[in-house]
């Protein structure tokens, strides 16, 4: 298997967060969905993948490269954008590709100039007059533009309008088209996993929950509805992130048991279903 | 740090002044030919100021000090605040360091760049400082009298401030409150208490007798001033050293 990015027992300790032990593999040719709550630790080990903080134990590994030991040859294969515009915001748009162009060893001015064309961002303005939706786009453009092998983006389609957030996607699938990339894409907004990912991991409270492909999830697991009086001592228990209406219960369980809910109907979780409902079944646990 | 890593250091400049314009050595530059442009102004203000040599005595370093600290405010954030955690606009979370980490440089390259800019800005405002206490004792051995004891007071109350805000970015705790407080602090400092000693003191024998009151800040005027600042730089490069230099992370610089 070719792994373009692979975390291996991480661990990160704030005075009141900690990451502990996360392993994620994100293969080439795919989309792999990082989802949690706000809080969860999505940005720490976006972060940790871009040596921003210290980690304090693990291993992380991009493109077979230790990212700290290799940390130059590791940035020229990464694109990172981030939930909000890191450049500098009095800086021309010129500046900052001149800046790029300088700095990393495949940096394709005409590549860049064609996005900045195709999105109508007049490279003389400022990174200041550019609205949030295309301040994304620069960095979406400045991410690409350096021939990276690995995405990395932190809640990017955040405050986009619906049809920049379409636009991204596009970008996204076609980047990954060719089986030789990867993208990791953290986002709260799941919708968005719905449309093209093709693994997801899900964290809670800094530890990793589950960590599968898309299919995987829907063969482990299935969201349920139906009447309360289905439910019974034996079969409640095994509900995850049960909410019980008037009308009657939804919840989501492994699918291996659900021969013992009878009258329910099923449908197959999405990444907004692996996210509520394990969140729900954390707060009760907790 | 040898040779080589200060090299490679300064090449991230490159980087720091393509996104915000102005180099460190052309900012300490600046302030140096402003330094001696204010020198040859405290000349010509005390030779023409006949009779009131009093106020021009103590006018004069005042003067130099208000147009250094600008200087000052100016290369540092044109070329360190942004490396101390300033955010980039204040109401965006990120600072410049987030792009540094983003771009494909050596952490330890950029923490040495931060060592450098901090050292010589330590440096030209040390400089600076020393040159008001020159410039008070030429005037002084020109003729003219020299309020030392307040300089003294005014060069003393300055280092504290400096130390408050020269920790406050090292440890990263300038916030939004620190940065008004500090700020206010620093615009009292070196702008409305020279007009106040104008206005509120009055006279030139006012001044004088509070002046004679202030006998014990004589030790941080004339030589004994510039040996302090020396002994300032000094501890403020061991800082420098201890918190900056050859680090392997930048993330003390980051949210």
């Amino acid at each position: 298997m070719n792994d373009i990015l692979s975390i291996e027992n991480l661990s990160k300790e704030y005075k009141d967060f900690k990451l502990d032990n996360v392993n994620i593999s994100v293969e080439a040719g795919t989309v792999h969905g990082l989802i949690g709550q706000n809080g969860a630790g999505k940005t720490t080990i976006i972060r940790l993948i871009m040596n921003m903080i210290e980690k304090n134990g693990g291993k992380i590994t991009v493109c077979g490269m230790d990212n700290i030991e290799n940390e130059i040859s590791v940035k020229n294969k990464i694109g990172y954008v981030a939930d909000e515009s890191y450049f500098f915001y009095n800086s021309k748009i010129k500046k900052i590709a001149a800046v790029c162009a300088e700095a990393y060893d495949d940096w394709d001015s005409e590549k860049f100039s064609g996005f900045m064309k195709k999105w109508e961002i007049d490279e003389n303005k400022k990174v200041s007059a550019l609205s949030k939706g295309m301040q994304t786009k620069l960095m979406v453009a400045a991410a690409l533009s350096h021939d990276p092998e690995l995405l990395i983006l932190d809640e990017p389609t955040a405050g986009l309008d619906p049809v920049a957030r379409i636009e991204i996607l596009d970008i996204l699938r076609e980047f990954v088209s060719d089986g030789k990339r990867a993208v990791l894409f953290s986002t709260h907004i799941t919708g968005d996993l719905d449309k093209i990912a093709d693994a997801i991991t899900l964290i809670i409270n800094g530890s990793i929950r589950e960590s599968m492909s898309v299919d995987e999830i829907e063969d482990k697991y299935a969201v349920i509805s139906g009447a309360n009086s289905i439910l019974n001592a034996q079969n409640e228990p095994l509900t995850i992130g049960l909410r019980k209406h008037e009308s009657g219960f939804d919840a989501m369980i492994k699918r291996a048991d659900l021969d013992k809910f009878e009258g329910v109907s099923v449908k197959n979780p999405n990444a907004e279903n692996l996210l509520t409902y394990s969140i729900w079944q954390n707060g009760k646990e907790n | 740090m040898t040779s080589e890593e200060r090299k490679r250091a300064l090449d991230v400049e490159k980087y720091v002044t393509g996104i915000i314009g102005i180099k460190l050595k052309d900012a300490v530059k600046t302030a140096l030919i402003f330094d001696i442009l204010c020198i040859a102004v405290m000349f010509t203000v005390s030779l023409s100021m006949g009779d009131q040599s009093y106020a021009a005595g103590i006018l004069s370093p005042l003067f130099i000090m208000i147009v250094n600290f600008l200087i000052y405010g100016l290369t540092s954030a044109a070329s360190i605040k942004t490396m101390y955690n300033f955010k980039i606009e204040s109401s965006c979370s990120v600072n410049i360091n987030d792009f540094l980490c983003v771009l494909p440089i050596k952490p330890k390259d950029v923490c040495n760049y931060s060592a450098i800019c901090f050292e010589a800005i330590s440096a030209v405002t040390a400089l600076a400082m020393s040159l008001i206490h020159i410039a008070a004792l030429i005037t002084n051995n020109m003729g003219f009298n020299t309020f030392f004891n307040l300089i003294g007071l005014y060069l003393f109350i300055s280092m504290i401030f400096r130390i408050v805000e020269y920790f406050c970015f090292v440890f990263k705790i300038k916030n939004g409150f620190w940065g008004a407080f500090i700020g206010g602090l620093f615009m009292a400092m070196f702008m409305f208490i020279p007009i106040g000693f104008l206005d509120g003191l009055g006279t030139v024998e006012e001044i004088s007798e509070f002046n004679d009151r202030l006998h014990i800040f004589s030790a941080f005027s004339g030589i004994s001033g510039i040996i302090i600042e020396i002994i300032f730089l000094a501890f403020l490069i061991f800082i420098c050293e201890i918190r900056f230099k050859n680090k392997n992370s930048i993330s003390w610089n980051l949210k």
